[in-house]
This record gives C-alpha cells, sequence and structure tokens, in this order.
C-alpha cells in the first residue's frame, strides 16, 4: 500500500490534503480522485454553488507530485 | 486511567438512590481508547456502557461494505439499545471514536435491573426513544441538508459531547461519519475554517465559535438535542454541573 495525498487546487485557493489515504498503487488513487471529485462536484451542483474547485493534485508521502486529475474531466456528457 | 465518576454519566445521575443500587454492584469503570468496539454487528451484545466521557459512534452497514454514521452517544446515554429493547444484537456496530471513560455492565444484569425497576426501565427506553429520534434527524438531514451543513451538525453534536472545545479526530473518521469521501470532508472543513467558526488541524478539530457553527449547521441541528432536554436535559456537556442541576437524589 502507498500513501497518496488529493491536494486540491483551484484559481484561488489551495487545500492541502495532511492526511492521505492508501491505496494500492497510483492507478486506484486516480480512481479514488476521480470518484471523490465527482462527489464534490455534485455537492456544488446540488446547492448552486460556483464550482472553484479545478483539479486534484495527487502527491506521494515525499510531496512528489505523481499525477494530476482535472475536474472537468471526470464528469461526462453525450455528444449532442 | 483517572477513574470515572458515577455522576459524570447523565442518566446514572438522574435515576433514583434505588435504581442506582440495582445497577451499582455490576458497572465496571473501563476507560475506552480510540476505536474500541462496544458492539460488534450481528453478535452477542455482552455488554452495554454508560459513558462517562467520550463519543460512540453506532454504524450501520450495507451488504458490500458500505457504511455510514447513524447515531452517537456520549455521557448523555448509554449504549446497547438493543438489549435495552429486549434484542440479544443488531446488525449495526458501536466503537468509539472520540476516546473516553465509562462503565460497563452485563446486558444481562441491565435487563435484571430493568424487570425489578419500573422506573429505570422508563429511564432507558426513554433514553432509547430520544436516541430513535436522533437516528431519524440523521435520516432526515442525509437526505435534505447539504455536506456542509451535516459536517458542522456533526461537530456540534461532538462538541455537545465532549470535555473541551477541541478533540482528536481524522478526517478519514468523519468521511466514515458522513457517508462522503475524505476529500469531500477536507473540502467542507475548509469552507467551515474560512467563515472562522473552527480550526482544523491534523488529526484535530477546534470549535472557535459555537454559535457560528450553529448557524453554519442551520436548521439541520436541534431536533433530538430539544428531545433529549424536554425528558432529561441539556445534552450538552458544558451545561451546568450535574451536581447542581441534579441536587439530591429523589
Amino acid at each position: 500500500m502507498t500513501r497518496y495525498f488529493f491536494n486540491l487546487r483551484s484559481r484561488d485557493k489551495y487545500i492541502p490534503d495532511n492526511e492521505g489515504e492508501d491505496y494500492v498503487n497510483l492507478v486506484a488513487a486516480k480512481e479514488g480522485a476521480v470518484i471523490a471529485a465527482r462527489e464534490i462536484l455534485s455537492e456544488l451542483v446540488k446547492n448552486g454553488g460556483l464550482i472553484d474547485a479545478s483539479k486534484f493534485e495527487i502527491t506521494d508521502a515525499d510531496g512528489t507530485l505523481c499525477a494530476t486529475i482535472p475536474f472537468r474531466e471526470v464528469l461526462r456528457f453525450s455528444a449532442e | 486511567m483517572r477513574s470515572p465518576d458515577i455522576l459524570q454519566n447523565r442518566l446514572l445521575a438522574r435515576i433514583s438512590a434505588s435504581d442506582l443500587a440495582l445497577l451499582e454492584g455490576n458497572l465496571h469503570p473501563v476507560d475506552l481508547p480510540l476505536k474500541t468496539n462496544l458492539e460488534a454487528a450481528n453478535t452477542n451484545i455482552e455488554s452495554c456502557f454508560f459513558l462517562a466521557s467520550g463519543v460512540a459512534s453506532v454504524v450501520a452497514t450495507g451488504k458490500s461494505g458500505q457504511a455510514i454514521e447513524v447515531g452517537l452517544i456520549g455521557s448523555e446515554g448509554v449504549t446497547g439499545s438493543a438489549p435495552i429493547l429486549g434484542s440479544t444484537r443488531s446488525p449495526h456496530a458501536t466503537f468509539m471514536q472520540v476516546a473516553g471513560s465509562g462503565f460497563q455492565i452485563g446486558s444481562s444484569h441491565l435487563r435484571e435491573a430493568m424487570r425489578n425497576s419500573k422506573s429505570l426501565a422508563e429511564t432507558l427506553t426513554k433514553f432509547v426513544h430520544t436516541f430513535m429520534v436522533q437516528i431519524s434527524q440523521t435520516a432526515l438531514v442525509n437526505g435534505k441538508a447539504s455536506v456542509d451543513e451535516r459536517l458542522a451538525r456533526w461537530l456540534l453534536m461532538a462538541h455537545d459531547r465532549v470535555d473541551s472545545p477541541q478533540f482528536h479526530i481524522t478526517h478519514e473518521f468523519l468521511a466514515l461519519m458522513l457517508g462522503v469521501r475524505r476529500p469531500g470532508v477536507t473540502n467542507a472543513l475548509h469552507d467551515l475554517e474560512g467563515k472562522g467558526v473552527i480550526r482544523s488541524k491534523r488529526n484535530e478539530l477546534i470549535v472557535l465559535d459555537r454559535r457560528g457553527l450553529e448557524a453554519a449547521a442551520g436548521w439541520s441541528y436541534g431536533v433530538p438535542e430539544a428531545e433529549y432536554a424536554r425528558l432529561f436535559g441539556s445534552v450538552n456537556a458544558h451545561a451546568a454541573p450535574l451536581s447542581d442541576v441534579v441536587g439530591e437524589r429523589p
């Protein structure tokens, strides 16, 4: 298991993840981040909030950036 | 550990001297560290716990491992709704989510005392009623309130049950409590911090502005607390010391 940190980055705020979460590998961590991003977005949509969160920056215990999950990419729309 | 005082539990502080005498020989002071399992799902519930401090969490689990907190109990109450109501087990699990202490009593001893005293049975079943109201309100807010409101409600309910404005809790635990992913909790805590009502440090939360937190919780907080207050007095551990409120035992 590896501990990954999901730091939330937006245009004018940065929320560091000080706690982290264990995943078997980076692929699993990215899947977790996608689900979490959808959940945060759905809450904002439901309450009519401004969608200001823009991406998760996934880091490891050393603080190395492992992956970026842009929130726009977690939404699925059908073709018009 | 510092031995807990009977008076720290609001139910034990309130019952008559004769009802307390029925229990006293079987009440054992216990230290209750974080994550202590008080009840396992679908397993015989050997003991009930009258908490003196700390917070116990009752968690419902789904068939595929989904879990969400359905209720919490502190020094205002007792665990073991199932044995109090006459069942030996429950599909829920109960564990300590803020460390504390309390009094352990064998479920069979508690049941026997309830059979011997109508007033004790009434007190305990009335408490279970208030706990059911709490669970019902949790269902309501899970369906109708925002994550920010639910988080504020949860923090108020925990704050009611701890002695100090700060307590140890991880975002991972809060995520389980609220049935959301951990980053959703981190995000919501950041919103509350922005309002200046709490400070969130690693594994620790500090309530800075109780009224501000109540405003953030809005309608989602208060109904079970009012029901408890109607029957037993304030849930809030910061309210007047019980020795002042209770005075002489009836």
